[in-house]
C-alpha cells in the first residue's frame, strides 16, 4: 500500500484529508456528547448549498459556504433554538430543503450531475497541493483554539448553568463553539464532500466512546482512528479502484463495528 | 407576606417578577436570605422554584422589581450551585474528580489549567462530603445519592459560603433522601454555610430548614418554619384542608380523607 505514496496527488490528498479528519473527529466528540449529531448533518447540508451557490454564480464557493453556514450557526446557537418548536423538526426542514436546493442549484450548470456527486462524495484526489496546505493550516488553527480553551468548552458543554453561576457567559461560549464547528464544516465540505465530513464528525467519536471510559481516551481514539481510516481508505481505493471518500467511510464503519463487537464480548455476562 | 428584613440580608428580593420570554412565572415576590440562614423553597412542579434560584444566582434578570445583594457582603458572597442531577448528561465519560475539578475552572482563568492549589481544594471538598473513595469512579456509574454528593462536593470546591441546591432529593428513596438532607444540615451547622434549597416535598423539607418559602399558584408565604407550617397558612396557600401533626418529634403535613 505504501507504493501509492510515490504519487504527488495521493500525498496531497492524504495531507488534506488527514488534517480535516483528525480535527473533525475531535470536534465530533463534542457533537456526539452534546447530542447535536443532526445539527452537524444539517450544517453540512447547508454548507453544500452554499458551495452550489458558488458554482452557480461563479464566485468563491468557499465564501458562499462559510457565509451560509455562519447564518445557520447564528440560528443554532440562539437561546430560543428548539424552545418554541421541536428542534428535530426544524433541523429536518433545513436538512431536506438545503439538500434539495444544492442539487437544484447545480442541476443546470455545465457539469451538473458531476457537481452533485462531488458535493456528496467529495473528490479528494482532485485536491491541489496549495489547497491541502491551506486546509491543514486552517484545521490546525481550529484545533489549537479548541485545545487552548479545552476546559471552557468542556465545562460549558457539560453544565452550562453551573458555569453561568461562576461568571461564564454561556450564550457566547455556545456561539463560539458553533462558529468553530461551522467554519470547520464549511471548509471541509468542498474538499471531501458531505458524506465523509459527516462520517468524520460521528463515527470516530462514537468509536472512542465505545472503546474507552475516559474522556481523554475518547479524543485520542477518535483522532487516531480518523487518521488511520484516511490512510487505509485511500490505500484500498488506490489498490482496488474504488472512490476514496466512500472507502474511508467503509473503513471507519468497519472499525466501529469491530469496536462494538469487541466491547460486547468484553462486557461481563450476568450470572 | 412576611415583611422583608433589611440590613442583615445577603440577598433580598424586592417585589420581584420573573418571566421567560413573555410568560410570567413569578409575580411580586419579596423575601430575604441572611447570613447563616437555612431556607427551603417548597411548591409543586412548575411553580417557579428553580426560576427563583436562577434569579438569586444572577442568571435570570428580574422582569420587574430588584434582586439586591447587600453591598458590604457582596464581595465575599460565593454561591455554590447544585443543579438537578438529571439535567447532567451521563453520556460524558467523566470521573467524579474531573467533575468536582470543574468548580476550579473559573478561578484558574482563561486558557490556564487548574494548578496544585485547585487539586488540593478538590480533595478537601471530596473529603468534606466523605466521597474520596468515589473520586476515580465514573459519574454515570454512581447511584442517585452518590451523584448528588458529588455535585455538592463540586459546589463546595468553588469555595462557596452560600449553597444553592435545586431539588437535591428528587426521585430518591427514603434512606438517600435523609442522607442528603442530613449532609446539607451538617454543612450548614458545622461549616456555617448559608443554604437555600428547593423541593416539592413539604414534609421532607420542613424538618430540616429554619425558614420556609412556600409557593403555589401565585400565592407565597415566607417566614420561620413554626410560623409557616400551620394548618391555617397551608390551607390558605394550597386551598385544601390541611392538618399539621407532630409524629416522633417531626412535623407532618397531611390532607385528611
Amino acid at each position: 500500500m505504501t507504493d501509492m505514496l510515490q504519487y504527488g496527488f495521493i500525498r496531497t490528498a492524504l495531507l488534506g484529508t488527514t488534517a480535516i479528519g483528525i480535527v473533525c473527529a475531535y470536534l465530533g466528540v463534542y457533537v456526539v456528547l452534546r447530542r447535536i449529531v443532526f445539527v452537524g448533518a444539517t450544517m453540512a447540508q447547508i454548507s453544500s448549498a452554499g458551495i452550489a451557490l458558488g458554482i452557480l454564480t461563479g464566485w468563491s464557493p468557499n465564501a458562499w459556504s462559510v457565509g451560509l453556514t455562519f447564518l445557520a450557526v447564528l440560528f443554532f446557537a440562539h437561546p430560543s433554538f428548539g424552545k418554541r418548536w421541536p428542534q428535530d423538526a426544524t433541523l429536518g426542514v433545513l436538512f431536506t430543503v438545503s439538500g434539495a436546493g444544492a442539487v437544484l442549484l447545480v442541476a443546470h450548470t455545465a457539469r451538473g450531475n458531476e457537481e452533485v456527486v462531488h458535493l456528496v462524495q467529495g473528490n479528494l484526489l482532485a485536491m491541489t497541493a496549495a489547497e491541502a496546505r491551506w486546509l491543514a493550516l486552517a484545521f490546525a488553527g481550529i484545533l489549537a483554539v479548541h485545545l487552548a480553551l479545552f476546559k471552557e468548552f468542556l465545562y460549558l458543554s457539560f453544565d452550562p448553568t453551573m458555569a453561568a453561576t461562576q461568571g461564564y457567559r454561556a450564550g457566547r461560549w455556545n456561539l463560539a463553539f458553533y462558529v468553530l464547528l461551522g467554519v470547520g464544516v464549511a471548509l471541509a465540505i468542498k474538499a471531501i464532500g458531505i458524506l465523509l465530513m459527516f462520517a468524520f464528525l460521528v463515527i470516530p467519536a462514537s468509536l472512542g466512546l465505545v472503546l474507552t471510559r475516559r474522556l481523554g481516551g475518547v479524543f485520542v481514539i477518535a483522532m487516531v482512528s480518523a487518521a488511520a481510516a484516511v490512510y487505509l481508505g485511500i490505500g484500498l481505493s488506490y489498490r482496488y479502484d474504488f472512490p476514496s471518500a466512500p472507502m474511508i467511510i467503509a473503513v471507519l464503519g468497519g472499525l466501529f463495528g469491530m469496536g462494538s463487537v469487541g466491547r460486547a464480548l468484553r462486557r461481563p455476562r450476568p450470572g | 407576606m412576611t415583611p422583608v428584613p433589611s440590613g442583615s440580608a445577603l440577598v433580598r428580593f424586592d417585589n420581584v417578577g420573573l418571566a421567560y420570554g413573555g410568560t410570567t412565572v413569578i409575580e411580586r415576590l419579596s423575601f430575604a436570605v441572611a447570613k447563616g440562614d437555612f431556607l427551603g423553597i417548597v411548591g409543586p412542579n412548575g411553580a417557579g422554584k428553580s426560576t427563583i434560584l436562577k434569579a438569586m444566582l444572577g442568571i435570570l434578570p428580574p422582569a420587574r422589581g430588584v434582586v439586591v445583594y447587600e453591598a458590604e457582603v457582596h464581595r465575599d458572597l460565593r454561591f455554590g450551585y447544585v443543579p438537578q442531577r438529571h439535567t447532567l448528561d451521563h453520556i460524558y465519560p467523566l470521573s467524579v474528580r474531573a467533575i468536582v475539578r470543574m468548580a476550579r475552572y473559573a478561578g484558574a482563568g482563561l486558557v490556564r489549567r487548574p494548578g496544585a492549589d485547585d487539586d488540593l481544594a478538590v480533595t478537601h471538598a471530596l473529603e468534606a462530603i466523605d466521597i474520596v473513595d468515589l473520586a476515580e469512579r465514573r459519574f454515570a456509574e454512581l447511584s442517585g445519592g452518590q451523584r448528588q454528593r458529588a455535585l455538592i462536593a463540586r459546589a463546595l470546591a468553588t469555595g462557596a459560603n452560600f449553597l444553592v441546591l435545586d431539588e437535591p432529593t428528587d426521585g430518591m428513596d427514603l434512606k438517600s433522601t435523609h442522607g442528603i438532607l442530613g449532609l446539607v444540615r451538617r454543612l450548614h451547622r458545622e461549616e456555617g454555610l448559608t443554604v437555600v434549597f428547593v423541593s416539592h416535598q413539604l414534609n421532607e423539607v420542613a424538618n430540616y430548614v429554619d425558614l420556609l418559602l412556600v409557593i403555589d399558584e401565585g400565592r407565597y408565604h415566607f417566614g420561620p418554619v413554626d410560623e409557616v407550617l400551620t394548618a391555617d397558612h397551608l390551607r390558605r396557600i394550597y386551598q385544601v384542608p390541611v392538618v399539621v401533626e407532630t409524629v416522633a418529634g417531626a412535623s407532618v403535613v397531611v390532607v385528611p380523607r
